[in-house]
């Protein structure tokens, strides 16, 4: 690892990486500094609670030591969620403490059946319903369907993610709506806005 | 809108509502520092690469000191070591095999076969099958009912043999995979230290078992321990609270490929 070359101000991944790859630290952190937030919330998605910052901090590791495997142009971002996913599924078990997705207090969300965005605001009752219902998702369903709708991913960045072929995307996202659906119809009132 | 509001949308619709949640994220921690330490300190230690944080690492640690205990039991000729990899566990025992029990897995006795729809229903969660090996021709799921710890369902497929798949003797059967999920422990595997081999090593960072060599493969089938031998060689993959035993007669870069394929 070279020490303490300065890195210029929103250099490309690929660029990143290609000095990571050379044993660049300085590059590396960037990345890191660059998709932490993104990594703590996949995280937190698969393994919602305490586990999520070491999870994190083992991945990025972990990650460090795997560049020499790294397929060079490939993207980082999906290869990172991969590794960070992994990880918080490693940890599942031993986590000491469970948590949830949630929404922020008095948060306003979009309407989906207003006729225009500018009106666009979903029920408090009904968001809270549907963070409820993603909470009762197995791990795998409800990171499916964050790197979808919550994270963004394009569909070959998810296949990446996933390491599945692009056609498989498809299916487990349409499954894990599925369930998303059922976990919706089973709710419990008096599980939505715990 | 309503629970009923909800279910009706479709999936765009849906995932529109969920993209516009302001959910409550915790504020991820300044990692950078940490993890650039973590590895300054991981590449001056002389051996054994990353620092190890947490469980994973423990297990790993653990995995690499058993291999190399093995080395020295198998040279020794006469100690007993246990390998546990999720749901499976693996004892090593001293000596030559006594007699296997003749009967192969899957077999008569496993139960009625299912479809992929009954066994991911069950499973709750898709039942993820190497695309190289096509689409399985027999699936079967097991529920223990045996005393113990609560485990959940666990699946077996299985594909006859064909072009590139060879049988795996003693069976009519060309690859064989099972899948279990939770750590409390469901199979077990006795493998004598003479005349068959176990190695454990890592998979894309995940806990692995290569084993060949004929054994005995103990397995709870209607509420009964039923006691197997198995003459192919096997791939046991730990990925989170997954497990994932292929059985084949394929060498191990061929097992692993496969594996990979859908982890």
């Amino acid at each position: 690892m070279t020490d303490h070359r300065p890195v210029p101000d929103r250099l490309s991944d690929e660029t990143l990486v290609a000095r990571a790859r050379g044993g660049d630290a300085d590059a590396y952190g960037e990345l890191v500094t660059r998709y932490r937030d993104l990594a703590y919330r996949v995280a937190w998605v698969v393994a919602p609670g305490g586990e999520a910052e070491d999870a994190v901090q083992e991945a990025f590791v972990k990650a460090w030591f795997a560049l020499p495997r790294f397929r060079e142009g490939a993207p980082f971002r999906p290869w990172v969620c991969r590794i960070v996913a992994n990880e918080a599924r490693n940890r599942i078990r031993s986590a000491r403490r469970r948590d949830a997705l949630a929404l922020r207090d008095a948060s306003a969300t979009p309407r989906l059946d207003a006729p225009s965005p500018d009106d666009a605001a979903l029920a408090r009752e009904d968001a809270e319903l549907l963070v409820a219902a993603m909470n009762r998702l197995k791990p795998d369903d409800r990171l499916v369907v964050a790197y979808r709708w919550l994270f963004e991913l394009s569909e070959a960045e998810m296949a990446d993610a996933l390491e599945v072929p692009p056609g498989t995307v498809k299916s487990r996202l349409s499954r894990a709506m599925v369930r998303l659906r059922d976990a919706i119809a089973d709710l419990d009132p008096a599980e939505v806005g715990q | 809108m309503s629970a009923e509001g909800l279910r009706r949308l479709g999936d765009d619709a849906l995932g529109t509502a969920l993209a516009g949640l302001d959910l409550r994220w915790p504020e991820a921690p300044a990692a950078t520092p940490e993890v650039l330490a973590s590895i300054r300190a991981a590449e001056r230690r002389p051996a054994f690469g990353l620092p190890r944080l947490g469980a994973p690492s423990r297990r790993r640690t653990v995995l690499l000191i058993a291999a190399g205990l093995l080395a020295l039991a198998a040279a020794a000729g006469a100690a007993k070591l246990v390998f546990d990899l999720g749901a499976v566990t693996v004892d090593r025992i001293p000596g030559r095999p006594t007699a296997l029990p003749g009967t192969t897995f899957p077999g008569d006795g496993t139960g009625v076969s299912v479809s992929r729809n009954d066994v991911e229903a069950a499973l709750g969660a898709p039942f993820e099958t190497p695309t190289a090996l096509g689409e399985p021709d027999v699936f079967w799921l097991q529920e223990p009912s045996l005393e113990g710890p609560a485990t959940d369902p666990w699946a077996v497929a299985a594909w006859r043999p064909a072009a590139g798949l060879p049988v795996i003797d003693g069976t009519d059967w060309g690859a064989v995979m099972i899948r279990f999920r939770g750590q409390a422990d469901v199979a077990s595997k006795g493998v004598s230290t003479s005349g068959a081999t176990v190695d454990a090593f890592e998979l894309d960072g995940r806990p692995a078992l290569w084993l060949t060599g004929p054994h005995e493969l103990v397995l709870p089938i209607g509420g009964a321990l039923e006691r197997f031998e198995v003459r192919g060689n096997i791939l046991l993959v730990q990925d989170g609270d997954l497990t994932l035993r292929l059985e084949t007669a394929l060498p191990r870069t061929s097992a692993v490929e496969l594996v990979r394929s859908i982890l």
